[in-house]
């Protein structure tokens, strides 16, 4: 015990440790909550993206954290006294399990942290919970337990001062290319343990079991490599190559040939959830939690839609991720973040592969903001649009009221069946 | 003659020249139509191998010698990015992608020591690749300038030698490394 909290002073599992806490904190809160990585909610809203977002950070924290434990397997032959320890008497799985211990809690207890930080503020955000996430969260840190593990045995079978730069930058250029082969859609990328191909990382769906275990035994094998080259010696190491040459070959055959199949829709929250009382106003279970906010201004945008000759009559929250059929007797909300646009376009989702995108959106603003009487312009608006979204406004009010009405009307249809130029029907009467 | 042969040997300069010439055979083998990235990387890799060349095992012993420590120092830091920019005359850019990452791996060494020095250039190396800007970010052209043949990107590069140039000549490298060993 003492030994160990010496290891853990004079190691480098203290730099492993603030090294790792400190730049994923960075990277967190920075790289991936700038706004085109979608802000700070596109991993602290829900366990499951704080499952699996920040493993995206591993893929520039991992070649590090080896060349670290490379250096720190180094330390008895730099210091010349491996040979001295090598007398004493006792073998050498029991000498190494100071600093592995440490080393390993470095690595470990540093990325805990950093999902505890991460967990209480999705558990103030959210209250949907399905235990999918916690096997993805610990294949995170068995990740950087298990390269720390390796790097420490590399660096005592090969302790020159080349081995971490080395160990270093090829671990980036694995990550680097493992990352490219997911674009051409390839599940060897899953050997690395961030999920960089993945199209939808949401709540709405899981890595499937098949996957948390197939990363968990590459992860495994990995670290039996590492204490392998760690306790064996001379020409028995050639053996410690065993676990990874039969990890990789059951990995590769049992993880999935597609990235797209690494993960599996969350049918539980997806359902709809509805509050009390009339009109219907859904949202899916994974947003349960803001039910109680949504409704008020939910069943408001209801009462200005009531006025059309077919007014819808509920709200429902459909995930993104999943194709919605245009309905004209439901308002269809797609992302809750936009909800105060829930009467843009006149109460419809908008549609796919749009002509003229910035037109489009001026219209469905023009739209929404002719049930409120004045221009309301979403939150997420880009400031050079502005103008043109007064210039539109200004223009459509000059028209008669019954006019507008007629080409709101029309506008709404042709949302509905996604056809026609919307922004036309509403400026110029025709499509 | 002898005396050269033994500071470099003293430097640990025949090792990293033999990474740094197998970082550039490898690499033409494997890509042979390399993009970008794969090729900046490739750099880095011989950089970061040819940084550990740049500190004796014991500096502060080596500055008391009276020899003209900055002209030797800088005279090596040069030659370093001279022979990177010889193995990997194929590649787009060279000599940008070079001098810029040997400039990144001098402040390295002269803030961390030989033995980590290379952080650096690993490190933004690794976040250019991995958390890339979108254009529209003002800084973007300076953050990719690794990849992108842009005026600000080159004269980031520029700036980084210049700087990693001049501190290692003037302050060579830190003696004891973050740990104990």
């Amino acid at each position: 015990m003492r030994i160990l909290r010496i290891e853990l002073r004079r190691s480098a599992a203290l730099l492993v440790g603030v090294g790792i806490v400190v730049s994923s904190s960075m990277l967190l809160f920075g790289m991936l909550a700038s706004p085109w990585n979608n802000g700070l909610d596109s991993w602290r809203t829900q366990w499951t993206t704080l499952a699996m977002k920040p493993r995206y950070l591993l893929l520039f924290i991992l070649p590090f954290v080896l060349a670290i434990g490379a250096w720190q397997g180094g330390r008895d032959r730099r210091s010349s006294v491996d040979e001295l320890l090598a007398t004493t008497a006792r073998p050498v799985h029991v000498r190494v399990r100071p600093v592995v211990t440490a080393m390993a809690l470095g690595a470990g207890v540093s990325w805990l942290l950093v999902l505890a930080i991460g967990a209480v503020l999705v558990a103030s955000a959210t209250s949907y919970v399905n235990s999918g996430w916690v096997s993805t969260a610990a294949v995170g840190v068995l990740a950087l337990v298990a390269t720390v593990l390796l790097g420490l045995g590399i660096g005592r079978a090969v302790p020159s001062m080349l081995t971490p730069p080395i160990l270093g930058v090829l671990g980036l250029v694995a990550m680097v290319l493992l990352t490219d082969a997911s674009v051409h859609d390839s599940a060897v990328a899953l050997l690395a343990p961030g999920f960089a191909g993945l199209r939808t990382v949401d709540v709405f769906h899981q890595v499937t079991a098949r996957v948390d275990t197939a990363q968990t035994i590459w992860f495994a094998s990995l670290a039996a490599t590492g204490v392998a080259l760690l306790v064996l010696k001379g020409r028995r190491r050639l053996v410690a190559v065993l676990p990874a040459v039969v990890g990789t070959a059951v990995t590769l055959s049992l993880l999935p040939p597609t990235m797209a199949d690494a993960l599996v829709a969350d049918a539980n929250a997806a359902e709809l959830v509805c509050a009390e009382g009339t009109p219907r106003v859904c949202l899916t279970r994974a947003h349960a939690s803001q039910l109680p906010a949504f409704a008020g201004p939910a069943r408001r945008a209801l009462t200005l839609l009531a006025s059309l000759p077919q007014p819808p009559t509920a709200v429902e929250e459909v995930p993104t991720s999943i194709d919605a059929k245009a309905r004209p007797d439901v308002i269809v909300v797609r992302d809750l973040r936009l909800s105060d646009t829930l009467l843009s376009g006149a109460g419809t989702a908008p549609c796919e592969h749009v002509a003229d995108y910035e037109n489009d959106s001026i219209a469905r603003i023009v739209a929404g903001s002719w049930f409120l009487g004045t221009l309301t312009l979403p939150p997420k608006f880009y400031p050079d649009e502005m103008p043109l979204a007064e210039q539109a406004w200004a223009a459509f009010r000059a028209l008669p009221q019954d006019q507008q009405r007629a080409r709101i009307i029309a506008a709404r249809q042709a949302w509905l069946t996604c056809t026609g130029d919307r922004y036309a029907i509403l400026m110029n009467g025709k499509p | 003659m002898r005396p050269l042969l033994l500071h470099l040997r003293a430097y640990g300069v025949p090792a990293a020249f033999a990474a740094v010439v197998a970082s550039a055979v490898l690499f033409d083998v494997l890509f042979k139509d390399p993009n970008p990235r794969v090729a900046a990387l490739a750099i880095a890799l011989a950089v970061a191998a040819a940084s550990t060349s740049l500190a004796p095992p014991d500096p502060e012993l080596e500055r008391t010698t009276a020899v003209r420590w900055p002209r030797r120092r800088a005279v090596h830091l040069v030659a370093m990015a001279v022979v990177v920019i010889g193995l990997f005359v194929n590649v787009d850019f060279v000599v940008r992608v070079s001098v810029g990452l040997t400039g990144l791996a001098a402040l390295g060494v002269s803030a961390f020591g030989a033995r980590l020095g290379w952080a650096m250039p690993a490190a933004w190396a690794g976040l250019t690749l991995l958390f890339p800007l979108p254009p529209t970010v003002p800084v973007s052209d300076v953050w990719n300038w690794m990849l992108q043949e842009t005026t600000a990107g080159t004269l980031t590069a520029v700036v980084l030698g210049v700087a990693g140039l001049a501190t290692y000549a003037l302050n060579s490298a830190r003696t004891a490394s973050l740990t104990s060993v």
